[in-house]
Protein backbone atom coordinates (compact mmCIF):
# COMPACT_ATOMS: atom_id res chain seq x y z
CA UNK A 1 0.00 0.00 0.00
CA UNK A 2 2.55 2.34 1.11
CA UNK A 3 4.95 0.95 -2.21
CA UNK A 4 1.89 1.97 -4.34
CA UNK A 5 1.36 5.27 -3.09
CA UNK A 6 4.81 6.85 -2.81
CA UNK A 7 4.77 4.77 -6.84
CA UNK A 8 1.82 7.12 -7.42
CA UNK A 9 3.48 10.06 -5.87
CA UNK A 10 6.62 9.53 -7.71
CA UNK A 11 4.33 9.32 -11.05
CA UNK A 12 2.57 12.78 -10.12
CA UNK A 13 6.19 14.46 -9.17
CA UNK A 14 7.80 13.79 -12.43
CA UNK A 15 4.29 13.96 -14.66
CA UNK A 16 2.25 11.89 -17.26
CA UNK A 17 0.22 12.86 -20.35
CA UNK A 18 -1.49 11.16 -21.79
CA UNK A 19 -3.01 11.70 -25.54
CA UNK A 20 -5.89 10.33 -27.33
CA UNK A 21 -6.42 11.11 -31.20
CA UNK A 22 -9.10 12.90 -32.65
CA UNK A 23 -10.76 12.87 -35.62
CA UNK A 24 -8.95 11.24 -38.45
CA UNK A 25 -10.25 11.72 -42.22
CA UNK A 26 -7.79 10.30 -45.42
CA UNK A 27 -8.46 12.16 -48.31
CA UNK A 28 -7.47 10.19 -51.70
CA UNK A 29 -7.52 9.72 -55.25
CA UNK A 30 -8.17 6.31 -57.04
CA UNK A 31 -8.37 6.48 -61.25
CA UNK A 32 -11.10 4.15 -61.85
CA UNK A 33 -11.48 4.43 -65.38
CA UNK A 34 -14.47 2.98 -67.93
CA UNK A 35 -13.95 0.11 -70.12
CA UNK A 36 -15.80 1.49 -72.87
CA UNK A 37 -15.10 4.68 -73.99
CA UNK A 38 -13.14 5.86 -77.36
CA UNK A 39 -10.65 7.62 -75.32
CA UNK A 40 -8.47 5.37 -73.21
CA UNK A 41 -6.14 7.28 -70.85
CA UNK A 42 -2.49 6.76 -70.06
CA UNK A 43 -1.80 9.15 -67.52
CA UNK A 44 -3.52 11.69 -65.60
CA UNK A 45 -1.89 14.94 -63.87
CA UNK A 46 -3.31 17.05 -60.81
CA UNK A 47 -1.87 19.61 -59.34
CA UNK A 48 -3.46 19.58 -56.19
CA UNK A 49 -3.24 23.09 -54.45
CA UNK A 50 -5.16 22.68 -51.51
CA UNK A 51 -7.63 19.95 -50.16
CA UNK A 52 -10.88 21.10 -47.72
CA UNK A 53 -13.67 19.38 -46.17
CA UNK A 54 -16.48 21.21 -46.72
CA UNK A 55 -18.82 21.77 -43.50
CA UNK A 56 -22.63 21.60 -43.93
CA UNK A 57 -24.33 24.89 -43.71
CA UNK A 58 -25.96 25.43 -40.05
CA UNK A 59 -29.52 25.63 -40.43
CA UNK A 60 -29.79 29.69 -39.83
CA UNK A 61 -27.22 29.26 -42.91
CA UNK A 62 -29.48 27.35 -44.68
CA UNK A 63 -32.38 29.64 -44.14
CA UNK A 64 -30.67 32.80 -44.70
CA UNK A 65 -29.34 30.97 -48.27
CA UNK A 66 -32.87 30.44 -49.20
CA UNK A 67 -34.19 33.60 -48.49
CA UNK A 68 -31.55 35.78 -49.59
CA UNK A 69 -31.62 36.25 -52.94
CA UNK A 70 -27.96 37.12 -53.49
CA UNK A 71 -26.16 33.51 -53.27
CA UNK A 72 -23.27 34.14 -50.39
CA UNK A 73 -20.10 31.59 -50.45
CA UNK A 74 -20.01 30.35 -46.89
CA UNK A 75 -16.45 29.51 -46.14
CA UNK A 76 -16.28 26.56 -43.46
CA UNK A 77 -12.93 27.72 -42.45
CA UNK A 78 -13.17 30.78 -40.47
CA UNK A 79 -10.22 33.11 -39.15
CA UNK A 80 -8.37 30.57 -36.76
CA UNK A 81 -5.56 31.36 -34.28
CA UNK A 82 -1.86 29.48 -34.71
CA UNK A 83 -3.46 26.48 -32.87
CA UNK A 84 -5.94 25.97 -35.02
CA UNK A 85 -7.26 22.52 -34.01
CA UNK A 86 -9.86 22.22 -36.82
CA UNK A 87 -7.83 20.96 -39.66
CA UNK A 88 -10.43 20.16 -42.34
CA UNK A 89 -7.91 21.89 -44.81
CA UNK A 90 -4.99 20.85 -46.25
CA UNK A 91 -2.37 23.44 -48.20
CA UNK A 92 0.24 21.36 -50.05
CA UNK A 93 0.95 22.24 -53.03
CA UNK A 94 2.20 19.37 -55.17
CA UNK A 95 1.77 17.32 -58.77
CA UNK A 96 0.14 14.42 -58.88
CA UNK A 97 0.88 11.91 -61.31
CA UNK A 98 -1.16 9.09 -62.09
CA UNK A 99 -0.25 6.23 -64.56
CA UNK A 100 -3.59 4.34 -66.15
CA UNK A 101 -4.40 1.86 -63.55
CA UNK A 102 -2.20 3.02 -60.87
CA UNK A 103 -3.03 2.20 -57.27
CA UNK A 104 -5.21 4.33 -55.14
CA UNK A 105 -3.38 7.31 -53.54
CA UNK A 106 -3.91 9.25 -50.53
CA UNK A 107 -3.57 12.94 -50.72
CA UNK A 108 -3.83 14.59 -47.36
CA UNK A 109 -4.62 13.48 -43.64
CA UNK A 110 -6.95 15.72 -42.23
CA UNK A 111 -8.14 16.43 -38.26
CA UNK A 112 -11.46 18.56 -38.91
CA UNK A 113 -13.85 19.99 -35.98
CA UNK A 114 -16.01 17.03 -35.14
CA UNK A 115 -19.55 18.01 -36.84
CA UNK A 116 -20.82 17.51 -40.02
CA UNK A 117 -19.64 17.30 -43.43
CA UNK A 118 -21.70 17.73 -46.65
CA UNK A 119 -18.70 17.51 -49.39
CA UNK A 120 -14.76 18.01 -50.35
CA UNK A 121 -13.04 20.26 -52.41
CA UNK A 122 -9.92 19.96 -54.09
CA UNK A 123 -7.98 23.31 -55.51
CA UNK A 124 -6.17 22.42 -58.35
CA UNK A 125 -3.78 24.83 -59.96
CA UNK A 126 -0.67 24.92 -62.19
CA UNK A 127 2.65 24.06 -60.35
CA UNK A 128 6.11 24.97 -61.84
CA UNK A 129 6.12 23.15 -65.25
CA UNK A 130 3.08 20.54 -64.44
CA UNK A 131 -0.77 22.07 -65.51
CA UNK A 132 -3.20 22.42 -62.85
CA UNK A 133 -5.38 19.06 -64.84
CA UNK A 134 -3.75 17.03 -67.80
CA UNK A 135 -4.57 13.66 -69.81
CA UNK A 136 -2.55 11.85 -71.80
CA UNK A 137 -4.32 8.96 -74.23
CA UNK A 138 -5.42 7.43 -77.60
CA UNK A 139 -8.53 8.64 -79.28
CA UNK A 140 -9.18 5.71 -81.40
CA UNK A 141 -5.69 6.00 -82.70
CA UNK A 142 -4.22 9.34 -82.07
CA UNK A 143 -2.17 10.57 -78.93
CA UNK A 144 -3.62 13.26 -76.94
CA UNK A 145 -2.14 15.03 -75.00
CA UNK A 146 -4.77 17.94 -73.30
CA UNK A 147 -4.06 19.91 -70.47
CA UNK A 148 -5.32 23.28 -68.80
CA UNK A 149 -3.73 26.14 -65.97
CA UNK A 150 -6.81 27.38 -64.97
CA UNK A 151 -7.48 27.84 -61.17
CA UNK A 152 -9.89 25.64 -60.82
CA UNK A 153 -11.82 23.49 -57.54
CA UNK A 154 -13.00 20.21 -58.02
CA UNK A 155 -15.91 20.44 -55.39
CA UNK A 156 -18.16 16.89 -54.72
CA UNK A 157 -20.98 16.53 -52.71
CA UNK A 158 -21.35 14.03 -50.49
CA UNK A 159 -24.57 11.39 -50.82
CA UNK A 160 -25.17 11.52 -46.80
CA UNK A 161 -23.33 13.85 -44.99
CA UNK A 162 -19.98 12.70 -43.33
CA UNK A 163 -20.76 12.80 -38.77
CA UNK A 164 -17.41 13.18 -37.44
CA UNK A 165 -17.97 12.72 -33.50
CA UNK A 166 -17.29 10.77 -30.37
CA UNK A 167 -17.67 6.77 -31.79
CA UNK A 168 -17.08 8.02 -35.55
CA UNK A 169 -13.68 9.83 -35.64
CA UNK A 170 -12.06 8.24 -38.79
CA UNK A 171 -13.23 8.04 -42.63
CA UNK A 172 -11.73 7.74 -45.53
CA UNK A 173 -12.87 9.82 -48.93
CA UNK A 174 -11.73 8.60 -52.36
CA UNK A 175 -12.39 10.88 -55.08
CA UNK A 176 -12.69 8.45 -57.92
CA UNK A 177 -11.57 9.96 -61.37
CA UNK A 178 -12.85 8.48 -64.86
CA UNK A 179 -10.13 10.11 -66.95
CA UNK A 180 -11.69 7.89 -69.95
CA UNK A 181 -13.98 9.78 -70.16
CA UNK A 182 -13.00 13.46 -70.09
CA UNK A 183 -12.70 13.81 -73.66
CA UNK A 184 -16.33 13.00 -73.83
CA UNK A 185 -17.81 14.80 -76.67
CA UNK A 186 -14.84 16.37 -77.52
CA UNK A 187 -14.83 16.73 -81.27
CA UNK A 188 -12.11 16.29 -83.64
CA UNK A 189 -12.45 19.72 -84.55
CA UNK A 190 -12.18 21.22 -81.36
CA UNK A 191 -8.89 19.07 -80.26
CA UNK A 192 -7.14 20.40 -82.80
CA UNK A 193 -8.25 23.98 -81.94
CA UNK A 194 -6.91 23.55 -78.48
CA UNK A 195 -7.20 26.53 -76.51
CA UNK A 196 -9.65 27.69 -73.48
CA UNK A 197 -12.95 26.01 -74.96
CA UNK A 198 -11.49 22.79 -75.10
CA UNK A 199 -9.71 23.12 -71.20
CA UNK A 200 -13.36 24.25 -70.44
CA UNK A 201 -14.74 20.98 -71.86
CA UNK A 202 -11.99 19.25 -70.02
CA UNK A 203 -12.84 20.70 -67.26
CA UNK A 204 -16.21 19.76 -67.46
CA UNK A 205 -16.19 16.72 -68.06
CA UNK A 206 -14.10 15.82 -65.07
CA UNK A 207 -16.62 17.22 -62.69
CA UNK A 208 -19.27 15.69 -64.24
CA UNK A 209 -17.80 12.29 -64.17
CA UNK A 210 -16.30 12.74 -60.80
CA UNK A 211 -17.36 10.59 -57.73
CA UNK A 212 -16.95 10.47 -54.61
CA UNK A 213 -17.13 7.69 -52.15
CA UNK A 214 -17.16 7.71 -47.92
CA UNK A 215 -16.57 4.91 -45.83
CA UNK B 1 -5.39 9.43 -6.97
CA UNK B 2 -5.47 13.05 -6.49
CA UNK B 3 -8.45 12.78 -3.49
CA UNK B 4 -6.56 9.81 -2.00
CA UNK B 5 -3.30 11.93 -1.40
CA UNK B 6 -6.01 14.46 0.13
CA UNK B 7 -7.75 12.32 2.59
CA UNK B 8 -3.86 11.33 3.70
CA UNK B 9 -3.26 14.14 4.31
CA UNK B 10 -6.32 15.47 6.03
CA UNK B 11 -5.94 12.07 8.01
CA UNK B 12 -2.63 12.68 9.06
CA UNK B 13 -3.54 15.82 10.27
CA UNK B 14 -6.42 14.30 12.22
CA UNK B 15 -4.16 11.84 13.54
CA UNK B 16 -2.07 14.03 15.42
CA UNK B 17 -2.20 13.75 19.03
CA UNK B 18 -0.52 17.00 19.80
CA UNK B 19 -3.35 19.13 20.00
CA UNK B 20 -3.32 23.14 19.91
CA UNK B 21 -5.60 25.61 20.24
CA UNK B 22 -5.47 27.98 18.18
CA UNK B 23 -8.61 30.25 18.94
CA UNK B 24 -7.19 30.54 21.94
CA UNK B 25 -3.56 31.95 21.26
CA UNK B 26 -5.32 34.43 19.61
CA UNK B 27 -7.85 35.64 21.47
CA UNK B 28 -10.33 35.11 18.50
CA UNK B 29 -13.24 32.37 17.96
CA UNK B 30 -13.34 33.23 14.22
CA UNK B 31 -12.86 30.60 11.86
CA UNK B 32 -10.24 31.21 9.69
CA UNK B 33 -9.71 29.68 6.18
CA UNK B 34 -6.31 29.14 4.63
CA UNK B 35 -4.42 32.37 4.28
CA UNK B 36 -6.34 34.67 6.21
CA UNK B 37 -5.10 33.04 9.60
CA UNK B 38 -4.05 35.13 12.67
CA UNK B 39 -0.70 35.16 13.38
CA UNK B 40 1.25 34.03 16.55
CA UNK B 41 4.33 32.61 17.30
CA UNK B 42 4.85 29.03 16.73
CA UNK B 43 1.73 29.15 15.06
CA UNK B 44 1.85 25.78 12.24
CA UNK B 45 -0.99 25.30 10.08
CA UNK B 46 -1.15 22.30 7.66
CA UNK B 47 -4.58 22.18 4.88
CA UNK B 48 -5.36 20.70 1.78
CA UNK B 49 -7.52 21.83 -0.78
CA UNK B 50 -9.06 20.16 -3.82
CA UNK B 51 -10.06 22.23 -6.19
CA UNK B 52 -12.40 21.20 -9.39
CA UNK B 53 -13.19 23.99 -12.42
CA UNK B 54 -13.60 24.17 -15.58
CA UNK B 55 -12.82 26.50 -18.71
CA UNK B 56 -13.01 26.90 -22.44
CA UNK B 57 -11.04 28.96 -24.74
CA UNK B 58 -11.53 29.68 -28.63
CA UNK B 59 -13.82 29.73 -31.20
CA UNK B 60 -16.27 26.46 -31.49
CA UNK B 61 -15.09 24.40 -34.52
CA UNK B 62 -12.00 26.44 -35.10
CA UNK B 63 -9.74 26.54 -32.04
CA UNK B 64 -11.77 25.81 -29.21
CA UNK B 65 -10.59 23.73 -26.06
CA UNK B 66 -11.92 22.45 -22.77
CA UNK B 67 -10.45 22.14 -20.29
CA UNK B 68 -11.67 20.31 -17.12
CA UNK B 69 -9.03 20.92 -14.03
CA UNK B 70 -8.75 19.32 -10.81
CA UNK B 71 -6.06 20.54 -8.15
CA UNK B 72 -5.18 19.54 -4.98
CA UNK B 73 -2.83 21.91 -3.52
CA UNK B 74 -0.82 21.10 0.02
CA UNK B 75 -0.04 23.64 2.30
CA UNK B 76 1.83 24.51 5.24
CA UNK B 77 2.51 27.71 6.47
CA UNK B 78 4.55 28.75 9.93
CA UNK B 79 4.80 31.69 11.98
CA UNK B 80 8.28 32.18 12.83
CA UNK B 81 7.01 35.32 14.98
CA UNK B 82 4.08 36.59 16.33
CA UNK B 83 4.46 38.97 12.82
CA UNK B 84 5.91 36.98 10.56
CA UNK B 85 4.24 33.47 8.52
CA UNK B 86 6.37 31.64 6.37
CA UNK B 87 4.19 29.44 4.06
CA UNK B 88 4.50 27.31 0.46
CA UNK B 89 2.06 25.52 -1.43
CA UNK B 90 2.80 22.22 -3.31
CA UNK B 91 0.24 22.15 -6.10
CA UNK B 92 -0.84 18.51 -7.85
CA UNK B 93 -2.48 18.83 -11.00
CA UNK B 94 -4.56 16.89 -13.27
CA UNK B 95 -6.09 18.83 -16.06
CA UNK B 96 -7.36 17.48 -19.42
CA UNK B 97 -7.49 19.25 -22.77
CA UNK B 98 -10.18 18.17 -25.52
CA UNK B 99 -9.71 20.41 -28.87
CA UNK B 100 -12.60 20.81 -31.40
CA UNK B 101 -11.04 17.55 -33.37
CA UNK B 102 -11.81 15.50 -30.53
CA UNK B 103 -8.28 14.56 -29.49
CA UNK B 104 -7.60 15.06 -25.87
CA UNK B 105 -4.78 15.75 -23.82
CA UNK B 106 -4.23 14.59 -19.88
CA UNK B 107 -1.90 15.47 -17.57
CA UNK B 108 -1.40 14.79 -13.98
CA UNK B 109 1.73 16.49 -12.28
CA UNK B 110 3.58 18.72 -9.87
CA UNK B 111 2.33 22.29 -10.55
CA UNK B 112 4.10 25.26 -9.63
CA UNK B 113 5.08 25.51 -6.40
CA UNK B 114 5.24 28.92 -4.15
CA UNK B 115 7.11 30.12 -1.37
CA UNK B 116 5.23 33.19 0.20
CA UNK B 117 6.25 35.23 2.96
CA UNK B 118 3.17 37.47 4.90
CA UNK B 119 4.39 40.23 7.24
CA UNK B 120 1.42 41.75 9.44
CA UNK B 121 2.99 45.10 9.49
CA UNK B 122 -0.17 46.87 11.51
CA UNK B 123 -2.54 44.99 14.29
CA UNK B 124 -4.21 47.46 16.46
CA UNK B 125 -3.30 45.04 19.39
CA UNK B 126 -1.37 42.04 20.18
CA UNK B 127 -4.22 39.90 21.13
CA UNK B 128 -7.69 39.28 19.70
CA UNK B 129 -6.78 41.76 17.21
CA UNK B 130 -9.73 43.36 15.38
CA UNK B 131 -7.51 45.17 12.38
CA UNK B 132 -4.94 43.68 10.90
CA UNK B 133 -2.63 44.55 7.94
CA UNK B 134 -0.45 42.37 6.31
CA UNK B 135 1.83 42.18 3.15
CA UNK B 136 2.86 39.38 1.48
CA UNK B 137 5.74 38.68 -0.66
CA UNK B 138 7.13 35.53 -2.42
CA UNK B 139 7.92 33.39 -5.28
CA UNK B 140 6.14 30.80 -7.55
CA UNK B 141 8.74 28.46 -9.35
CA UNK B 142 8.30 26.62 -12.64
CA UNK B 143 8.39 22.96 -11.02
CA UNK B 144 5.65 21.62 -13.42
CA UNK B 145 7.10 19.69 -16.27
CA UNK B 146 6.58 20.38 -19.56
CA UNK B 147 4.67 18.53 -21.58
CA UNK B 148 5.45 18.21 -25.21
CA UNK B 149 3.41 15.81 -27.81
CA UNK B 150 4.48 12.44 -29.35
CA UNK B 151 6.37 14.97 -31.86
CA UNK B 152 8.34 16.77 -29.32
CA UNK B 153 6.21 20.31 -29.41
CA UNK B 154 4.78 21.64 -26.19
CA UNK B 155 1.60 21.62 -25.31
CA UNK B 156 -0.62 24.63 -25.39
CA UNK B 157 -0.49 26.21 -22.19
CA UNK B 158 -4.42 24.74 -21.37
CA UNK B 159 -2.82 21.14 -20.95
CA UNK B 160 0.24 22.82 -19.21
CA UNK B 161 -0.16 21.75 -15.29
CA UNK B 162 1.99 25.34 -14.77
CA UNK B 163 3.08 28.72 -16.43
CA UNK B 164 6.29 27.38 -17.07
CA UNK B 165 7.49 30.63 -15.83
CA UNK B 166 9.36 31.72 -12.51
CA UNK B 167 7.13 34.88 -10.88
CA UNK B 168 7.29 37.14 -8.41
CA UNK B 169 4.21 37.05 -6.04
CA UNK B 170 3.36 40.71 -3.76
CA UNK B 171 0.40 41.60 -2.74
CA UNK B 172 -1.48 43.35 0.57
CA UNK B 173 -4.17 42.41 2.90
CA UNK B 174 -6.78 43.96 5.32
CA UNK B 175 -8.20 41.86 7.73
CA UNK B 176 -11.46 43.15 10.21
CA UNK B 177 -12.60 40.89 12.63
CA UNK B 178 -15.82 41.89 15.26
CA UNK B 179 -17.22 38.24 16.51
CA UNK B 180 -19.35 37.36 14.24
CA UNK B 181 -18.52 39.23 11.37
CA UNK B 182 -15.02 39.49 9.93
CA UNK B 183 -13.66 41.11 6.55
CA UNK B 184 -11.07 39.79 4.39
CA UNK B 185 -9.83 42.05 1.68
CA UNK B 186 -6.73 41.15 -0.28
CA UNK B 187 -4.54 42.74 -3.52
CA UNK B 188 -2.08 40.35 -5.13
CA UNK B 189 0.04 40.40 -8.47
CA UNK B 190 1.45 37.32 -10.00
CA UNK B 191 4.34 39.07 -11.93
CA UNK B 192 6.08 36.52 -14.82
CA UNK B 193 9.88 36.90 -14.60
CA UNK B 194 11.75 33.94 -16.27
CA UNK B 195 9.85 32.15 -19.25
CA UNK B 196 11.24 28.46 -19.87
CA UNK B 197 8.25 27.64 -22.15
CA UNK B 198 7.46 28.79 -25.82
CA UNK B 199 4.48 30.79 -24.35
CA UNK B 200 4.83 33.45 -22.04
CA UNK B 201 2.17 33.66 -19.75
CA UNK B 202 1.37 37.79 -18.63
CA UNK B 203 0.94 39.70 -15.51
CA UNK B 204 -1.68 38.80 -13.13
CA UNK B 205 -3.98 40.87 -10.77
CA UNK B 206 -6.11 38.90 -8.23
CA UNK B 207 -8.56 40.85 -6.42
CA UNK B 208 -11.20 39.87 -2.84
CA UNK B 209 -13.27 40.79 -1.08
CA UNK B 210 -14.92 38.70 1.38
CA UNK B 211 -17.57 38.26 4.25
CA UNK B 212 -17.98 35.57 6.88
CA UNK B 213 -20.79 35.47 9.52
CA UNK B 214 -20.53 33.01 12.26
CA UNK B 215 -23.81 32.28 14.00
CA UNK B 216 -21.96 29.60 16.04
CA UNK B 217 -18.66 28.44 17.52
CA UNK B 218 -18.08 25.78 14.92
CA UNK B 219 -20.35 26.82 11.85
CA UNK B 220 -19.22 29.98 9.78
CA UNK B 221 -20.97 31.25 6.16
CA UNK B 222 -18.84 32.84 3.94
CA UNK B 223 -19.14 34.83 0.90
CA UNK B 224 -16.82 36.22 -1.23
CA UNK B 225 -16.27 38.14 -4.29
CA UNK B 226 -13.16 37.07 -6.42
CA UNK B 227 -11.18 38.85 -9.65
CA UNK B 228 -8.71 38.03 -11.95
CA UNK B 229 -7.04 40.42 -14.01
CA UNK B 230 -4.68 38.64 -16.90
CA UNK B 231 -2.97 40.14 -19.14
CA UNK B 232 -3.00 38.43 -22.38
CA UNK B 233 -1.40 35.41 -23.03
CA UNK B 234 1.59 35.11 -25.79
CA UNK B 235 2.14 31.66 -27.40
CA UNK B 236 4.79 30.64 -29.93
CA UNK B 237 5.16 34.41 -30.59
CA UNK B 238 1.64 35.47 -31.17
CA UNK B 239 -0.82 36.97 -28.97
CA UNK B 240 -3.25 34.30 -27.89
CA UNK B 241 -6.41 36.20 -28.81
CA UNK B 242 -8.54 34.44 -26.73
CA UNK B 243 -6.42 35.03 -23.17
CA UNK B 244 -6.68 38.25 -21.25
CA UNK B 245 -9.16 40.40 -19.30
CA UNK B 246 -11.32 40.40 -16.52
CA UNK B 247 -13.53 37.74 -14.79
CA UNK B 248 -15.07 37.63 -11.58
CA UNK B 249 -16.87 35.22 -9.06
CA UNK B 250 -19.15 35.02 -6.27
CA UNK B 251 -18.57 32.08 -4.07
CA UNK B 252 -20.69 31.41 -1.13
CA UNK B 253 -18.69 29.16 1.52
CA UNK B 254 -19.55 27.02 4.26
CA UNK B 255 -17.14 27.12 6.97
CA UNK B 256 -17.13 24.23 10.07
CA UNK B 257 -14.96 23.56 12.58
CA UNK B 258 -15.78 19.62 13.36
CA UNK B 259 -12.98 19.29 16.00
CA UNK B 260 -10.58 22.15 17.67
CA UNK B 261 -8.05 23.45 15.05
CA UNK B 262 -9.71 22.01 12.71
CA UNK B 263 -11.65 24.13 9.69
CA UNK B 264 -13.30 22.76 6.90
CA UNK B 265 -14.85 24.55 4.28
CA UNK B 266 -16.50 23.68 1.26
CA UNK B 267 -17.19 26.23 -1.92
CA UNK B 268 -19.02 27.14 -4.60
CA UNK B 269 -17.57 29.09 -7.14
CA UNK B 270 -20.12 30.97 -9.53
CA UNK B 271 -18.77 33.03 -12.18
CA UNK B 272 -20.35 36.60 -12.42
CA UNK B 273 -19.28 39.47 -14.54
CA UNK B 274 -16.60 38.93 -16.92
CA UNK B 275 -14.88 41.24 -19.96
CA UNK B 276 -12.54 38.26 -21.33
CA UNK B 277 -10.71 38.59 -24.53
CA UNK B 278 -11.63 36.44 -27.79
CA UNK B 279 -14.04 33.58 -26.56
CA UNK B 280 -13.08 32.35 -23.30
CA UNK B 281 -15.77 30.67 -20.94
CA UNK B 282 -15.34 29.65 -17.29
CA UNK B 283 -17.98 27.16 -15.44
CA UNK B 284 -18.81 26.79 -11.94
CA UNK B 285 -16.03 25.60 -9.86
CA UNK B 286 -16.31 23.38 -6.27
CA UNK B 287 -13.69 23.44 -3.19
CA UNK B 288 -13.27 21.51 -0.21
CA UNK B 289 -10.41 21.84 2.05
CA UNK B 290 -9.24 21.05 5.50
CA UNK B 291 -6.80 22.89 7.76
CA UNK B 292 -5.39 21.94 10.68
CA UNK B 293 -3.57 23.46 13.31
CA UNK B 294 -0.33 21.58 14.81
Amino acid sequence: MICRALAALALILTGCVTHEDGTWVAVGIADRSSAESTFTHEALTLGVEDITLVACPSLAARVLRALSPIRVALSPVGVAYAHEWDRSSSFDARTESMEAGAPERTLAILSPAAGRYCGVRIGLAATGDSPALGVRGRLEESVVDVATNLHLDLEHDFDAPLVLEDGALAATITVVLDANRWLEGVTDEALAAGGLPLERQLVENVRRTLRVTVR
Amino acid sequence: MLVVLGLSAVASFAADSAWACATCSTGDPTLTVTGVEKPFMGRTRMSVQLQHRTESTGEAGVDAIAIAEQRLELSAAHAATDWLFLAAKVPLVRRSARYVNLARDEVMSLGDLELRAKAFVYQDRSLSARHLVALNGGVALPTAPLFEDDAGQTLPLEAQAGTGALSALAGASYAYFVAPFSIYVSANVNAPLLHRAAYRTGVVGLFSLAAQYQPFDALALRLSLDARVDQAVEERGAVDPHSGGVATAVSPELVLSPAEDLVLRAVVMLPAYRRMNGAHDEGVGLLVGAAHDL
